[in-house]
């Protein structure tokens, strides 16, 4: 009943892929089909040829039954990716924004509905590897920077916090533990201090620059 | 006095067009309140109050539509010999159905993860709910918690605790320092995502301010930001 033990705390990617399928999307339908109340959103009424926004579920089903062809989001073409990739590089400390779902959506997109992108998926998919490759690079060399008390990761997306969460959280609630334990143990110091008396107090200020 | 009476009236539009706003977002947004309340209850590291009205609603729709399916079924059924029935409806039906499992999948894991934090910290969740106006956790939970207690402690009882010397069987001893109730670690890390427009102060432990902006990303303590949570200008991601 209770949720499985690699579930708790994180997302599976394939949980990521879900949400990602929420997503909206505009679609260019190839028949009609009367408007739906669902019990989330309402399917708008299509007609051919006319442009509508839905979930990207529905229009996954729509397209697998071949009933309509999926309009690309606009970020989702080698020029867009290309500049994203030359601001990567350009930035090397912050992440360019990209949408919440890009690597989830790009992917389903690329698998279901290669027709429908304006360019060769090949290429499409190269550009989408560089991007990943440089923004994991940089996430990578950020962990250096953990500490225990904050970090902002502006930039980065749901797929990609997935990956550093259980690294990124255990590091960051093992240097708390260590943190804590050290402010006990500085103020449990400087309360023996006192007691001791003046002697003992640059014996503490030494201690401290340790810290 | 026409202060006073100013601010009343501010305070009543304020309120009432609050509650509109909630509303309107309960109807619209059914789908992302429910991700939210299941991203945020998976996340957090304690348990949340329960998230009655949402689920009320969304379970009401379900079975709603349910209902609607299986009289369009047999709709589709009556129809099928006389090819009144297109594959056009057959295709609605199988949004419609798709539809109805994927809230399902929703509403299953956030009870799932609530059902893992009610197991791991029962005793701790016990003492909270008793003599407690919040509400925490929902009738079934509540009787689920109860029961789950029950059986566990028999079953430690039957195992082995019959055989030890009485002052040794306590299961909530907090004597000696160590308390043996399992509590939730409120300042452990969590990621966050801020979604309301306005820049946000949060003071840390060491005195320094977190400024948390619009859309920004962080990695902060959930004590820290635990209130911000409950209004929903920061969501658990």
């Amino acid at each position: 009943m209770v949720l499985p033990k690699q579930l708790q705390g994180n997302l599976m990617p394939s949980e990521v892929n879900f949400l990602g399928e929420n997503e909206l999307v505009t679609i260019l339908p190839r028949y009609s089909m009367k408007k739906m109340q669902l019990i989330g959103t309402k399917i708008p009424a299509l007609r051919a040829m006319r442009r509508e926004q839905v979930p990207l579920w529905v229009a996954l089903i729509l397209k697998s039954q071949d009933k309509c062809s999926i309009v690309p989001p606009k970020w989702l073409n080698v020029v867009y990716l290309k500049d994203k990739y030359d601001e990567e590089v350009r930035n090397p400390n912050q992440f360019s924004s990209l949408p919440w779902h890009w690597l989830e959506i790009s992917k389903i997109l690329l698998a279901r509905a290669a027709d429908d992108l304006t360019d060769p998926s090949h290429q499409l998919r190269s550009i989408l590897q560089d991007l990943r490759e440089i923004r994991l690079v940089k996430s990578r060399k950020g962990l250096k920077e953990l500490n225990e008390s904050n970090i902002v990761l502006n930039g980065l997306s749901l797929l990609e916090i997935n990956e550093l969460r259980p690294f990124v959280l255990t590091v960051m609630n093992k240097l708390r533990q260590l943190h804590d334990t050290n402010n006990e143990q500085t103020a449990a110091d400087t309360n023996g201090n006192d007691s001791d008396g003046m002697a003992d107090d640059d014996d503490y200020d030494d201690e401290g620059a340790y810290v | 006095m026409s202060g006073i009476d100013v601010n009343d009236i501010l305070e009543e539009f304020e309120t009432t067009s609050r509650n509109e706003i909630s509303k309107s977002l309960y109807s619209e947004n059914l789908y992302e309140e429910l991700i939210t309340a299941m991203i945020n209850e998976r996340m957090s590291p304690e348990l949340l109050p329960y998230k009655k009205e949402l689920l009320n609603q969304v379970l009401r729709r379900i079975s709603n539509q349910q209902q609607d399916l299986l009289d369009s079924h047999e709709y589709g059924e009556i129809n099928a010999e006389s090819g009144v029935v297109s594959t056009d409806f057959k295709l609605q039906l199988m949004i419609i159905e798709t539809d109805i499992e994927r809230f399902n999948y929703l509403v299953r894991l956030y009870l799932r993860t609530r059902l893992t934090k009610l197991d791991k910290y029962t005793i701790h969740y016990i003492n909270e709910t008793v003599g407690n106006g919040k509400i925490l956790l929902s009738p079934e939970e509540e009787e689920y918690i109860d029961q789950h207690f029950k059986i566990l402690t028999k079953l430690y009882n039957n195992c082995f605790l019959k055989k030890m010397p009485s002052s040794l069987t306590l299961l909530d001893d907090t004597t000696g320092g160590q308390s043996m109730i399992e509590i939730p670690d409120t300042e452990s890390h969590v990621f966050i995502k801020s979604i309301t427009k306005s820049t946000i102060f949060v003071t840390l432990d060491d005195g320094e301010e977190l400024n948390i902006e619009n859309e920004g990303i962080y990695v902060v303590k959930y004590s820290s930001i635990k209130r911000y949570i409950e209004i929903g200008d920061i969501v658990l991601i």
